[in-house]
């Protein structure tokens, strides 16, 4: 309680001057106070910094976030022109610019808003037959999903001609930053060198696509049978984090760059492991005919039309699709066209064609948006085309299901600089409204060549703008910060600006 | 009678009010603002500015700690293991009882090798999560040969196989800390956290047990797998 009392001129003129605070008594208290108040900020910063820091490794929940990302990477220099076509190109095709290509480009065909194909190409032919068993035929994949298609391209030589150096990033991933419950992305037959940036994605390595391959990877060797379940497994993890906690300060973990991202990165992917312990899990991911989205819309028969790869692409563009995994990345080796013959070249087109379409297929069948990306690390001229016979890679077993098509096959001549090289993105829509999708680059209207833009100095540039304009799409429109950041610190700058959405 | 307003009395409320925001770093008592003569720690003995991890002593005085200067850019750093030698981490940790060359062990290394952290940067390697399907493989190598495999052996884990996971987990206890040690030099049995060792692992077992499921055999699989992957994570 304050008692006031009332006061004259001397009490103001003789009171104490420090209101009862002595020298001692600022010693003894006050110089604390004082240092406190130097202290203080500091202290209330690092306990902060502690507070912020001090919990224990959190995994984030499994999430699955549809949509669908595949990238097909033709390692070697294809005829890239005889691809898909955008709308300046289909609109001043001309005989000149055909044969550059390896087309006819006589009869294209419009896919969606602004993407053409020549039906008469080995790639345009499979793309337009669509999977075997689709409701409808051909007819019925164009008007219910090949038109559900835009497209966007980095086109010109943002690297050079065919066969123009290897190992120069021309894919990448998305990983974790497309929410997944494997946490990783698929990677098959990659064998070059992934973007930089994404070079710390989760992706599991896929030697060549089957889906027991792919199995493999999501498997126990040896069989969980007697040595461990899912409950070990998960107890394990748990242990493990634990172990790694109570030793952290004996190894001053704290003060080590990367501890903490090394404690939540393997910690939480042990957790990822426990489901392994299934010995079907991986086969139950990857196994067409074991996925009801796929069975829903393709009869056992027509599946088994399909070859060992395309079950598999099927499956796997599927599982990207509807959450489980990332991105879904292949390499085509061998397709430096330069010199090959047609007959060759048409085989090869025709499998990229069918990859595509199956890439396709299985986002369809998880009824998710898409995103496909075709790259190449260089472009073969062609001086027209020759007419080959082609056919679908069924099994043996079924090989009088197997489709043989008439096409015209690019006649590839060689090296032109780049000038026809591109890398493609199609958007996929299953409510038809794809995005609409810009093309860099200027066209040479006579022969076909194209400028690269400025902005698209380097393969990484490229390939960075195509990966974050799949990533945007399939995430509703907005590029994850951790993605924009993983492309700047790989040395692309202002990803923004290389996106063609 | 005169205001009298003592001079511990302002500052009391002063540190009430402070200590609310820095709880433990600040004493309030009557006799002014005194600091925690373990500033810097906390009432448990916590060190600062611990990550994720959760904190658990600090290092002895004077002990030779792994990432000291890292507060000098460009050291300090985690350095991860590549595929190159986390297959011969994993034969040391286990004592080289097993080999990546043969068994489970060499099966398993073929299937995932490719996938294994490729780059000793954290912020650039992946494949962490094949790690631990990697350890599996090794440690299933282990229960290997009956009463003469690791696993049973009296030069081994002396796990009893017919056993109960309960009448094993002295011994399961010992055999995780035993794997932590040959990953970290001895410190999970010598260290300042040797007492936290024996406590997880006593933790873990705990719960292998609770589990009707798993016998014994599973519970060391369990425990090596437990072991191993802690002394990649704390000793990369």
């Amino acid at each position: 309680m304050m008692i006031r009392t009332k006061k004259n001129h001397k009490d103001f003129a003789e009171g104490p001057k420090h209101t009862g605070l002595s020298r001692r008594e600022l010693l003894a208290n006050g110089l604390m106070t004082g240092g406190m108040s130097l202290l203080l900020p500091k202290l209330l910063v690092a306990d902060l910094m502690r507070s912020a820091m001090a919990q224990s490794a959190a995994c984030p929940s499994p999430v699955k976030a549809a949509g669908g990302i595949f990238s097909l990477f033709a390692n070697g220099g294809p005829t890239m022109g005889a691809r898909f076509l955008t709308d300046s190109q289909a609109a001043v095709m001309n005989t000149n610019m055909a044969a550059n290509y390896g087309i006819v480009g006589t009869s294209l065909v419009k896919l969606g808003p602004n993407v053409w194909v020549d039906p008469t190409s080995p790639f345009g032919a499979a793309v337009l037959a669509g999977p075997p068993g689709f409701a409808g035929g051909a007819a019925g994949w164009q008007t219910n999903v090949l038109n559900k298609l835009s497209g966007g391209a980095h086109m010109g030589p943002f690297n050079q001609d065919d066969g123009a150096g290897q190992n120069l990033g021309n894919w990448a991933g998305v990983g974790s930053f497309k929410p997944n419950t494997i946490g990783k992305d698929l990677a098959i037959g990659t064998s070059t060198t992934v973007a930089k940036f994404a070079s710390g994605f989760n992706r599991a390595n896929i030697r060549s696509a089957s889906a027991t391959n792919l199995a493999t990877s999501f498997s126990l060797t040896p069989a969980a049978t007697g040595l461990t379940n899912s409950n070990a497994l998960g107890l394990a993890a748990t242990g493990a984090n634990n172990l790694a906690t109570a030793l952290g300060p004996t190894f001053n973990l704290a003060a080590r760059k990367g501890a903490s991202q090394l404690a939540t990165t393997a910690g939480c992917g042990f957790f990822g492991n426990t489901a392994l312990a299934n010995p079907n899990y991986g086969l139950s991911l990857f196994t067409a005919a074991q996925i009801p989205a796929i069975t829903n819309m393709f009869s056992a028969t027509a599946l088994a039309t399909l070859s060992t790869a395309e079950l598999a692409v099927l499956a796997a563009a599927n599982r990207s699709a509807d959450g489980t995994a990332g991105a879904l990345m292949m390499e085509m080796g061998g397709e430096d066209y330069h010199g090959n013959s047609p007959t060759s070249i048409a085989a090869t087109d025709f499998q990229d064609g069918r990859m595509f379409t199956m890439a396709l297929a299985g986002t369809v069948a998880a009824a998710a948006k898409g995103a496909f990306i075709l790259t190449a690390n260089g472009q073969a001229i062609a001086s027209g085309t020759q007419n080959v016979t082609v056919t679908s890679g069924g099994t043996a077993a079924n090989a009088t299901a197997n489709q043989t098509l008439n096409v015209s096959a690019p006649v590839a001549t060689g090296d032109a600089g780049g000038s026809y090289n591109v890398g493609y993105i199609l958007f996929y829509d299953p409510n038809g409204a794809p995005p609409a999708a810009r093309v860099t680059g200027t066209l040479n209207s006579t022969n076909g060549n194209v400028q690269v833009a400025s902005t698209i100095s380097s393969t990484a540039n490229a390939v960075a703008g195509l990966y974050g304009s799949a990533l945007a799409w399939v995430s509703g429109g907005t590029v994850p910060a951790g993605f924009v950041n993983a492309v700047t610190a790989g040395g692309v700058a202002n990803l923004s600006t290389l996106m063609v959405i | 009678m005169k205001r009298t307003v003592k001079f511990f009395d302002q500052h009391f409320v002063q540190c009430f009010i402070l200590s609310a925001s820095l709880p433990l770093m600040v004493n309030c008592t009557n006799s002014g603002l005194s600091t925690n003569k373990n500033m810097g720690t906390t009432a448990s003995g916590q060190s600062a500015g611990q990550p994720t991890l959760t904190p658990g002593s600090t290092p002895a005085s004077g002990a030779v700690v792994a990432g000291n200067g890292s507060n000098i850019a460009g050291t300090g750093n985690l350095t991860v293991a590549t595929n190159g030698s986390i297959p011969f981490r994993i034969a040391n940790g286990l004592q080289n009882k097993v080999s990546p060359a043969s068994g489970n062990f060499a099966k398993a290394l073929t299937q995932v090798q490719n996938n294994l952290p490729a780059s000793p940067d954290i912020t650039k390697s992946a494949g962490f999560d094949q790690l631990q399907l990697l350890i599996y493989a090794a440690c299933s190598d282990l229960t290997t040969g009956g009463t003469n495999s690791p696993m049973q052996s009296a030069t081994g884990y002396h796990i009893v196989a017919s056993g109960s996971v309960v009448s094993n987990q002295a011994a399961l206890i010992s055999a995780g800390t035993s794997i932590l040690d040959q990953h970290l030099g001895g410190l999970a049995s010598q260290g300042p956290a040797a007492a936290a060792v024996t406590q997880n692992l006593t933790t873990l077992v705990t719960a292998l047990s609770q589990d009707s499921t798993i016998n014994s055999q599973m519970a060391f699989v369990s425990v090596c797998i437990a072991a191993s992957s802690a002394g990649f994570i704390v000793g990369f």
